[in-house]
């Protein structure tokens, strides 16, 4: 009987409880970039179609003087529109999505939005707002 | 005897209830429609199509063509769909260089569009620059016609726009296009009963400066200021200057001769189901304005039909946010394409599925054209219909 238990009590533990989020943003890494999210923590910027031009530009200005060269960025951009400067142009990994499948994800993406990974798995998804200054440097802490 | 007077009153309501019916309804037809013909574009035009939206369907010595904007070549190409033929090509680089001179920032391909006047000359408009500009074939600017005042208009500022709904057209020596005031905000239900007793449909003489606001009233849904997120008249022009104008979230179709209203009537789609408000607090939100938009039927532009001088109005069904699974949006939507002609009278509502893309249909001599959508987005494909319409 103890046997029994601890077989289901191992079957249990090894069975990964991934988060919606996470099997959503994995699939899409998969199928799109043939990517993994990495064990390590990771921060993703995403510049999805739906957004505000302006509003978006407006706060690109503020990314690279937030970022920390310690840490690994990647940026996934499917909003042809916006206009990225030279000095964060050279930082971390860029992935162009070309069709738009960013797009189509159900993640509540918009305007700028910070998703950042830990151990494979996603920890939080942070939408950006227009002029939401504070929040974008803090969720690129 | 009681009995008789039951028996004989019901068949009285039966008979009046006959007459009434026919008395009131419009001589609709059964409409088929059967493919005539279709194309496949080659796989690099579908990549100019796909990357960018300037692009306008037209027909051209009654061939059915597209334009678009090549944007490595600064050109309008234009492009005859069934015989896979480039007919000829604008060159932009003469008015790129004019526009950039105004907005140094300006993006050719993003930025403007253009409306043809039988092909030998075409009227362009850009973003940010309240002015039109008319370009012969070779692309020499001919014309420029700065807009300064608009007649009518109770705005401070404005700013000249284009959509779907409202398409950039020319007609009779005026372009037709909004004319948006940039001091009217929309947010509360104050500034929309504002907005919605300002007109913005502007009528231009390219022989003057002075844009001239047509003629018209928001509905009363509109006035009252409910929000829908949406804030333009829907019109669309015959060549003898019959203007119908109509409105996305109400049924009511009106018809102008120019400034005078001549007559109005419901036409209404078949699925037409009421639409709900939009939160005016979650302007931002653009998950939300998604999810609106999918999920809130309206009508979505009217098309004139010069070859059998009918109007089609596109109705966009309501449809579901998120994917069965919710992992993905949902961007499927049935439409339906309702006929009615210049006497606002319903002739007919053909249903499609998701399939056909209801934002490009193009009328032809033979009957109508419509875009397939495929799930491989570097193949676009057009199948023209002949449409038969059968008395019932």
């Amino acid at each position: 009987m103890r046997f029994k238990i601890f077989v289901f009590l191992l079957l249990l533990l090894s069975c990964k409880n991934e988060s919606k989020e996470t099997i959503i943003f994995k699939k899409y890494l998969e199928t799109t970039h043939h990517l993994e999210i990495p064990e390590n923590s990771n921060i993703y910027i995403v510049f999805p179609k739906l957004a505000c031009k302006g509003c978006v530009q407006d706060l690109i200005g503020n990314i690279a003087d937030n970022l920390d060269k310690n840490k690994t960025y990647t940026f996934i951009v499917s909003n042809t529109s916006i206009y990225f400067p030279a000095n964060l142009s050279s930082i971390g990994k860029w992935h162009f999505d070309k069709k738009g499948d960013i797009d189509k994800i159900n993640l509540g993406l918009s305007n700028l939005t910070i998703i950042k990974t830990n151990k494979g798995q996603v920890v939080s998804v942070i939408p950006i707002d227009i002029g939401e200054y504070d929040k974008l440097t803090k969720a690129l802490e | 005897m009681i009995e008789k007077q039951i028996i004989f009153r019901l068949k009285s309501v039966f008979f009046i209830s006959i007459l009434f019916y026919a008395c009131s309804t419009y001589d609709v037809k059964s409409i088929k429609l059967e493919p005539i013909r279709a194309t496949k574009f080659s796989n690099s035009i579908a990549e100019k199509i796909s990357n960018y939206r300037a692009h306008h369907l037209l027909t051209k010595d009654e061939r059915m063509c597209l334009s678009y904007i090549d944007v490595e070549e600064k050109e309008i190409v234009v492009y005859d769909i069934f015989s896979d033929t480039t007919i000829y090509k604008i060159n932009l680089s003469p008015i790129d260089s004019l526009l950039k001179n105004t907005l140094p920032q300006l993006n050719i391909a993003k930025d403007i569009n253009y409306c043809f006047n039988n092909g030998d000359s075409i009227f362009i408009v850009a973003n940010g620059i309240n002015a039109i500009y008319m370009i012969n074939q070779m692309g020499d600017v001919i014309k420029v016609t700065n807009v300064r005042n608009i007649k009518g208009a109770d705005v401070k500022s404005f700013a000249l726009q284009y959509m779907p709904c409202a398409p950039l057209t020319y007609h009779k020596n005026s372009i037709h296009m909004l004319s948006i005031g940039t001091d009217a905000p929309v947010r509360t239900l104050d500034e929309r009963k504002k907005y919605f007793n300002t007109p913005s449909y502007m009528v231009l003489n390219i022989e003057s400066d002075v844009g001239k606001i047509q003629p018209y009233n928001f509905p009363h849904n509109y006035r009252s200021g409910n929000c829908y997120y949406d804030y333009h008249p829907i019109y669309a022009l015959s060549e003898n200057g019959e203007v119908v104008i109509s409105f996305a979230f109400n049924d009511t179709v009106y018809l102008y001769q120019g400034e005078n209203l001549i007559k109005s009537a419901a036409i209404k789609s078949n699925y037409y189901v009421a639409a709900k408000e939009f939160d005016e607090n979650r302007y931002t939100d653009f998950n939300y304005v998604m999810e609106y938009y999918m999920t809130e039927g309206k009508y979505y532009k009217t098309i004139y039909d010069k070859y059998k001088k009918l109007y089609y109005r596109i109705y966009l069904h309501h449809s579901k946010y998120l994917t069965s699974d919710e992992t993905e949006i949902n961007d499927k939507r049935n439409w339906s394409l309702i006929i009615f002609d210049s006497e606002l009278n319903k002739l007919g509502e053909l249903e499609f599925d998701s399939r056909k893309n209801g934002i490009d249909v193009i009328p032809t001599k033979n009957g109508i054209a419509i875009p397939n959508i495929a799930t491989d987005t570097s193949v676009f494909s057009f199948t023209e219909y002949s449409l038969n319409f059968k008395s019932q």
